[in-house]
């Protein structure tokens, strides 16, 4: 477990120790791992840095409203069947349903592969109930029926990831199949350690009050709360235009950056006062910054 | 069985008694995930029983409550192996033995109801006219039910079953293919949206009742584009812009709390935003009916709005108490028209009108 820990800290990936065991033990059981938690926390990261240390390829499968198993699993080249008919006037219909005239989508793809390759379906929360039932056997048995052909089964199984944000509540028979991760905001410390990685041309001053200041915010109740992708958008672009603290002004001005509603920015606007207040305290007195959650929880409260 | 095996099996079964259903697959699952690990280490060992059992994020609440109660404090583990162990040895002993065991268990089935009697949800779940209280968990579960019915309401294509080919678009897309037909077309039905249009009434003794079930609306508005808020009391008041932005607190401390006039009130909504209204919309009216406006032209506003939408859902905060007849002026002369009369006063009848909506 520690190995894997090792690897995903040099590809990048700042986890807790929950995060390493649900993934080694997914490995090891060779179960699928359902990932649930709130946008931007890094669930579909996971996958990615999968495939890094596995130095294998990353099938995704990105799940929509109306997806079926003509885009997620196979469909005929219909096309090519026909000018086949067209140029072999002898044809039989097992030459017609063989793999050659077989389009493979990502599922089939993931299945069918001669090494494990990382399989990720992506926000299966937003495809339809139908298409989860569906999957039920890929992940229970890692084996498709082809009508035409008949039954494929999984040379390797592959390491397969499922995120959701909980858009729709899952059926207990795919949570049943997998394993189960919950993945929560990281706290300020862990935060500060992906901004380093991820930024590292940041100062560290910079850093923690970002750090201090996303914390706080999430503590509203605000209809998108900033997650771990927007702190580093926001840092990269603090550290882009040459910002070594946080100024009312800039704040104010890439406030877009962190929030993607206009709601929450104006309702973050109505704080924005007290809290750059409370920054600018917490680096007078040299406070550390963990702290200012709490100064905003107070300050907000009176 | 040796001793650890024992416990692991014994702590799944308390896990049942906490309401955590982990089927036989799930603890073969937690069994081969502990052969991996180091059971040594607690952290490892929570972490991985975790991932194989509580598979959401309010069972992972109850698993961890449930694995320090049993593997932190002892007591439970202690007095289960006990009566285990005393179960396995008990086929030859004494009556004595038999009735200790007996008190034992008694005992502990006693502590165990002492111990688990209370649950915070289930009494939030009954509690009815809710108080303006910030509880979070509660906002959390609302806006979860809100959520929940907006992603079932949003998606306007429902997969159909029988997916028809569509001879009509595949022979006109494959004109210039001519004799060949290269591109099959499909069609399936699309699920007519549903609209609603939400009329509360901001009276003194609806504010209470408005608070909890505004909450919901905003959350489902916030999710749902094809809802419009509304709020009535001697005058009207537009507030969907407001539910995009502001909170519930706000926007009912705006408004004024005196008197209601339904009847006048449905008028002007009717003469104003009469082009809200189609045979797609629901009418949600939240009023506990006391009035003392035009009973009239009440019934002449109730007439068109039944007449030209998909029916009127009434909300009234009374009507889950035992015996209740809508007696007063304004709800006999409504209850005609009205489709629905229900209330939404808890968690359970909010996920009942949910339920409602998504028929």
């Amino acid at each position: 477990m520690q190995e894997i820990q090792q690897k995903f800290c040099q590809e990048g990936y700042i986890g807790n120790r929950s995060i390493y065991t649900s993934v080694f033990l997914a490995q090891k059981l060779q179960k699928p791992l359902l990932i649930e938690g709130p946008p931007g926390v890094g669930k579909t990261e996971i996958a990615k840095v999968l495939a890094k240390i596995h130095h294998t390829q990353l099938i995704r499968l990105q799940c929509y409203e109306g997806l079926d198993s003509y885009n997620a699993l196979y469909d005929w080249n219909y096309q090519k069947q026909l000018l086949y008919l067209k140029a072999n006037s002898d044809v039989n219909e097992e030459r017609l349903y063989s793999e050659d005239f077989l389009l493979k989508r990502p599922l089939l793809h993931a299945i069918t592969s001669s090494k494990n390759v990382v399989l990720l379906i992506d926000e299966i929360d937003r495809a339809d109930e139908e298409f989860e039932s569906f999957l039920l056997e890929i992940l229970s048995d890692w084996q498709i029926s082809i009508p035409e052909t008949g039954t494929v089964t999984a040379q390797h199984i592959p390491y397969t990831i499922l995120t959701s944000n909980r858009k729709r509540p899952l059926s207990n028979a795919l949570r049943r199949r997998c394993l189960y991760l919950w993945i929560d905001y990281p706290s300020f410390d862990k935060e500060l350690e992906i901004l380093q990685t991820h930024v590292p041309q940041i100062n560290t001053k910079l850093a923690g009050e970002i750090c201090g200041f996303v914390q706080a915010i999430r503590d509203m109740s605000l209809a998108k709360r900033p997650g771990v992708a927007e702190t580093i958008d926001w840092a990269m672009s603090l550290t882009l235009l040459n910002a070594s603290h946080l100024e009312p002004q800039i704040v104010d001005e890439l406030l877009g950056v962190v929030f993607k509603n206009n709601s929450d920015i104006e309702q973050v606007k109505s704080v924005l006062p007290d809290l750059m207040e409370q920054i600018a305290k917490t680096r007078e007195h040299k406070e550390p910054l963990q702290k200012l959650r709490t100064l905003m929880a107070i300050a907000t409260n009176e | 069985m040796n001793n650890f095996n024992k416990h692991l099996t014994q702590f799944f079964h308390y896990l049942k008694q906490q309401g955590l259903a982990v089927s036989i697959a799930e603890e073969i699952d937690a069994c081969h995930a502990v052969m991996h690990i180091d059971i040594l280490n607690r952290q490892t060992f929570y972490d991985a029983l975790r991932t194989c059992v509580a598979k959401t994020y309010e069972h992972q609440q109850i698993f961890r409550q449930a694995f320090y109660e049993y593997w932190y404090s002892g007591v439970v583990r202690q007095e289960g192996l006990a009566n285990s162990s005393s179960g396995e040895k008990g086929k030859g002993h004494s009556q004595k033995g038999e009735e200790a065991t007996h008190q034992k268990s008694q005992k502990n089935g006693a502590r165990m109801q002492s111990m688990f009697s209370y649950s915070p949800l289930h009494s939030i779940k009954h509690k009815q006219h809710f108080l303006p209280v910030a509880d979070k968990s509660l906002q959390r579960t609302i806006e979860q039910i809100a959520w929940q019915l907006a992603s079932s309401l949003d998606r306007n294509y429902r997969r159909s079953k029988n997916k028809r080919f569509d001879l009509r678009n595949t022979i006109r897309k494959n004109r210039k293919y001519h004799p060949d037909i290269l591109h099959l077309h499909f069609c399936a039905k699309k699920k007519r949206k549903l609209k609603l249009i939400v009329l509360c009434d901001t009276s003194h003794s609806m504010k209470d009742y408005n608070y909890f079930f505004l909450q919901f609306i905003f959350a489902f508005a916030r999710r749902y584009k094809e809802v419009k808020s509304f709020l009535f009391n001697t005058q009207l008041y537009d507030i969907t812009p407001q539910t995009q932005q502001q909170n519930v607190r706000n926007v009912l401390l705006s408004v004024s709390q005196s008197g209601t006039r339904i009847g006048e009130s449905l008028r002007a909504f009717f003469t104003k935003y009469r082009h809200l209204i189609s045979k797609s919309t629901y009418i949600v009216i939240v009023s506990d009916g006391w009035d003392r406006g035009d009973v009239n032209l009440m019934e002449h506003s109730m007439e068109k709005l039944q007449h030209y939408s998909k029916g009127i859902i009434w909300l009234n905060p009374w009507s889950a108490t035992p015996g209740f007849e809508p007696t007063t002026r304004c709800m006999k002369v409504a209850k005609p028209y009205i489709e629905v009369l229900s209330s939404v006063h808890d968690l359970d009848s909010l996920k009942k009108f949910s339920r409602l909506l998504c028929r």
